[in-house]
């Protein structure tokens, strides 16, 4: 046994000297760049401090090590990014092991999760006044969460095959309700494209979002989608009387009747949805901008893409788009000494305060931002868009009210709808029974 | 007779054919992550049957997968930490069945029916309560001895089932009692005679492990949170995405972590059938 | 030599021998098993630091929570599935690739070889296969059972999760069958053959007899494993269609940290280990106890 054991050992090692020896070149090398301290954000610490940032939205850690490092040059901080899919179980893990991370981004849920406890109170960093306080995630009028990217549920769309199919200019703002959107699909059924409309199959993506433009375009307000909800939650009404959801529900009926997966709806392959959409096989993704990501390796030079709001009938807020801070930053108190917070919190100024820090956020981190003093122009088509819309004040506020098991509740329902296993009055029903146990979390 | 001959190796050939069919069924997810692991993402997409990206091999899938996963260091640690674990799940559990078998003490029955009963305890009972305990309380998690020993801990109650199985059917008493009048105390018995006798069950349940733990993730990503510490099975995570994965790079990834193990299955699988005892002593 | 030992020598030698496994065994399964029993009387999140003793509460609500007991029925049926369609091919390919077929060696490397590749990728790769090779292969060859994804119809993405689990699990068991055979003596076989025993009765009461013990721990394994499903069942189907597929043991995830309802979730995984616990245990009870009048 003890000669298997041996070999063993042999046989691994001569496995990895093997490995490591074509390892020469493979060395991480050093960032070039650096940068000055801003002594508006603080001084260089004198002795180098560790901390950890836990990232959630995957697609940046590249470009948030790149800042880090720069970061960390200047003001003598060593940050080790640390990466995770699932930010519930991982936080959760985390603090429990007393190794929380001392800056975590994170979702509204572990937010409100930690707040009061576990995090720190950013009420009186510099970047609150500067849009922190619009947009960051308040706890009994505190703010928690320091807002990471600004996001949109809406049509993705692409505009130059749109307009080879049409022979004309594509003006987004002519199709912002139903009926107008209706005599567009129309158009380009006739001109040969059958299914001009991509939905995905994901749960969040077919099964939750779906069910928030309803609360979504009740008026426009978190405070109106809210009193919805809480009428529901008395009996005063129910969704199959509200107007609203049928009107979102009938939007929904024809991206669903003219759906490309529409055959299979619940098959749909997100990367190959990404592909229909760049290639012009089809002219609308139901999505959100933050796809860009994922689209951008099949996007096809010369042509462009561009965001559309969703299209509904009778509704005061139409032609508006889904505005909401979809990943908040925080820092923990629990774990982090002193120096580890202090570290943390300007971290968190340098990337909104800084020049530099603010290149890292827009143009590394591809993100659209909630601070009004950051005057760069972002990065991709879809982000371009969403600007635009922020700007001319065309945006309505997206549903961050619901309670945690609001998505493995629902999804699943309105994913059977668009399958054709559920009628629309069966969806009501279940919607009615949900919010009937359950209030708005405000 | 001649006739019978003939049935007898069509019947072989037949049997012969049927288990390479079936394995070449087996092996076509297999031979999907090699092809996909030399294609880019977007051609894995757009062209899932085809067996060459139309660029020509992505052998950069290799290069990107070795440097950001930091391939070396993560496979340090995959090999350091699977190799301790096995070395005490094979020694201390083949220990603690021998005496399960050959004593009928109390406290053996009652500690082989926990371990038993402990198999079946979802990972998740037991999952925050642990990184509790150890982490906040103690403070000794991102260590590879802590996983080392918690790879022990919970993999032993299946090698000593094991282990306790093939000692009560196939490890003759005989012999022992033979050793015994020589004047060998248990501990001498047990590693002159009864451990190298054991071999094919201890090849198979160092094989079973070996991979058990290779591939692990669970366990590792709860005690393991600093780069420098992460196995391959975490550092892969590097390529999964919010919404999509990092395909070509994932199967690269992958294949390169799973070379080593064939090369040592290989190695073990002799000894599985080696090993065989003799069942003479016992009929 | 171990009959006339004292209480103290006893204890020495128990150390001695099952000493190491015991205490660490103690220390990571059962000492956090016990403190888990413990916050399933709580009302602690799983992430805040309130912690308020509320009793049997949590025990209640998953009395209520129907979808945990239907996600419960449906573990059990696709593991007696599994079990089933594992161990028949496992015992099968065990039994072929011991009697002394060409390329025996390379045969069983070759069955073992979806063991090599670990849970999450693992169905990733199926998800792709069934998703979008197989829907891609009714282009060229036609079949009406691929014209459609397999996990886009309940049943069909049910058949997936057992054919996977098959695929998986299969070589592993026949490790364990291989090593049971061949611990049979040939001896006994030959002499049977002499007397002029078919094969088929040879299998019968000489085989299957003496393979009684793998065949207990082959269902043990592949019973527990099969109900502790999770990666598989996030990376295939994502409980998919539409909630349809969802295990136990996904539901009392993102029970525990999605709905940040730990409490719920950990005496939901209680109620589970309990109930794996009942079959698997007696599964092998029967078993043993078969072992020994045969």
């Amino acid at each position: 046994m003890k000669k298997i054991l041996a070999v063993f050992l042999v046989v691994l090692l001569s496995c990895f000297t093997l490995f490591a020896g074509g390892n020469k070149e493979a060395a991480a090398t050093a960032p070039e760049a650096t940068v000055a301290v801003n002594p508006e954000i603080g001084e260089a610490f004198a002795k180098t401090v560790n901390i950890s940032l836990m990232n959630s939205k995957p697609e940046i850690t590249d470009a948030l090590e790149e800042g880090a490092a720069l970061f960390g040059s200047a003001y003598n901080v060593n940050i080790e990014i640390v990466e995770t899919d699932n930010p519930g179980l991982t936080i959760a893990q985390r603090y429990a092991s007393g190794d929380a991370p001392t800056i975590a981004i994170v979702d509204s849920a572990q937010v409100k999760e930690l707040a009061g406890q576990r995090i720190a109170d950013l009420s009186s960093e510099p970047w609150v006044a500067v849009g922190g306080d619009v947009m960051g995630y308040k706890v009994d009028g505190k703010i928690y969460g320091m807002p990471l990217t600004i996001e949109s549920m809406c049509l993705l769309y692409n505009k130059t095959v749109i307009e080879d199919l049409l022979g004309r200019e594509f003006v987004p703002e002519d199709y912002v309700t139903l009926d107008q959107f209706k005599t567009l699909i129309d158009e380009l059924v006739a001109a040969g494209m059958e299914t001009p409309v991509i939905l995905c199959s994901e749960d969040w993506a077919l099964g939750h979002k779906p069910i928030q433009y309803v609360y979504d375009y009740q008026d426009g307000t978190k405070a109106g989608a809210i009193a919805f909800l809480k009428e529901v939650n008395s009996g005063a009404t129910t969704f199959e009387d509200n107007e609203v959801f049928n009107n979102v529900y009938d939007t929904l009926d024809l991206f669903i009747e003219y759906n490309i997966n529409r055959d299979d709806p619940l098959a749909a392959d997100y990367d190959l949805n990404a592909s229909y959409l760049a290639d012009g096989e089809a002219a609308f993704w139901v999505n959100g901008t933050w796809a860009w990501p994922d689209f951008a390796p099949y996007a096809v030079e010369g042509s462009e893409y561009g965001i559309l709001p969703f299209p509904i009938n009778d509704s005061p807020v139409q032609g508006k788009v889904v505005v909401d801070s979809t990943k908040y930053i925080v820092a923990d108190i629990i774990n982090a000494s002193e120096e580890q917070q202090q570290a943390a919190k300007m971290f968190l100024n340098w990337l909104v305060m800084d020049p530099a820090g603010q290149d890292v956020l827009i143009n590394k981190c591809q993100i659209v931002t909630a601070f009004s003093n950051i005057t760069l122009p972002p990065t991709n088509p879809f982000n371009l868009g969403l600007q635009e819309y922020i700007n001319a004040g065309m945006t309505i506020d997206g549903a961050s009210y619901m309670p945690s098991d609001h998505r493995t509740v629902l999804a699943p329902t309105m994913q059977a709808y668009a399958a054709g296993e559920v009628t629309r009055a069966e969806l009501a029903t279940a919607l009615d029974n949900y919010w009937k146990a359950n209030l708005p979390v405000e | 007779m001649d006739r019978e001959n003939t049935k007898a190796k069509a019947l072989t050939i037949l049997k012969t054919v049927f288990v390479y069919l079936l394995l070449i069924l087996y092996m076509v997810p297999f031979a999907l992550v090699l092809i996909n692991s030399l294609k880019s993402k977007v051609n894995i997409v757009r062209y899932p049957l085809e067996l060459v990206d139309p660029n020509g091999p992505q052998w950069g899938n290799y290069v990107t997968a070795w440097v950001d996963m930091e391939f070396p260091k993560a496979f340090m640690n995959s090999f350091i930490i699977t190799g301790f674990s096995i070395l005490l799940l094979i020694v201390f559990s083949a220990m603690a069945a021998y005496l399960f078998v050959r004593t009928d003490w109390k406290v053996c029955k009652v500690s082989f029916s926990v371990m038993v009963a402990s198999m079946v305890i979802p990972f998740q009972v037991i999952m925050i309560p642990l990184v509790s305990i150890y982490g906040a309380k103690f403070g000794i998690l991102n260590s590879k001895t802590t996983l080392i020993l918690m790879n022990f801990g919970f993999g032993t109650a299946m090698c000593t089932f094991m282990c306790h199985g093939f000692i009560k059917s196939s490890i003759p008493m005989a012999i022992e009692e033979a050793a015994r009048i020589d004047g060998s105390s248990p501990m001498g018995v047990f590693f002159r005679i009864v451990f190298p006798l054991m071999k094919p069950i201890l090849s198979t349940i160092a094989i079973l492990e070996i991979l058990g733990l290779w591939n692990d993730y669970l366990l590792p990503s709860l005690v393991l949170t600093h780069k420098e510490l992460y196995t391959l099975p975490i550092a892969i995570r590097t390529f999964y995405g919010s919404f999509s994965n990092d395909y070509g790079n994932i199967m690269a990834g992958l294949v390169m972590s799973v070379f080593p193990i064939i090369v040592i299955y290989l190695f073990f699988q002799k000894h599985i059938t080696a090993g065989i005892i003799s069942g003479a002593v016992k009929s | 030599m171990w009959g006339k030992l004292n209480a103290k020598q006893k204890a020495l030698y128990f150390l001695g021998f099952a000493g190491p496994a015991m205490i660490f065994f103690i220390m990571v399964v059962l000492v956090p098993l016990c403190y888990g029993v413990y916050l399933t009387f709580t009302d602690w999140n799983g992430i805040s630091l309130d912690m308020n003793f509320i009793g049997l509460e949590n025990y209640r609500q998953v009395f209520h929570d129907s979808v945990f007991w239907r996600s419960l029925g449906l573990t059990i049926i696709y593991s007696a599935v599994a079990v089933v369609t594992t161990n028949l091919v496992a015992f099968g390919l065990a039994y072929l690739l011991t009697s002394k077929m060409k390329g025996q060696n390379f045969l069983r490397a070759g069955f073992f070889t979806p063991n090599l590749i670990g849970g999450i990728i693992l169905g990733y790769i199926w998800q792709f296969l069934f998703s979008r090779v197989l829907v891609n292969l009714y282009d060229y060859i036609g079949l009406e059972i691929f014209r459609r994804s397999w996990l886009s119809s309940t049943g069909l993405a049910f058949a997936a999760l057992v054919i996977v689990t098959t695929w998986q699990y299969s070589g592993y068991m026949m490790l364990i069958y291989i090593s049971g055979f061949v611990g049979i003596p040939q001896d006994m076989i030959e002499a049977a053959r002499i007397d002029g025993a078919k094969e088929g009765t040879i299998t019968r009461k000489i085989r299957l007899p003496l393979m009684m013990p793998s065949v207990v721990i082959c269902l043990f394994l592949s019973i527990t494993r099969t109900f502790k499903v999770y990666d598989l069942n996030l990376s295939l189907t994502e409980g998919g269609p539409y909630g349809t597929t969802k295990m136990a043991s996904m539901h009392i995830f993102s029970k525990a940290f999605e709905e940040y309802r730990y409490g719920i979730g950990q005496a939901e995984a209680l109620v589970f280990f309990i109930v794996i616990a009942a079959i698997a245990l007696t599964q092998t009870y029967i078993g043993k106890k078969r072992e020994v009048e045969m």
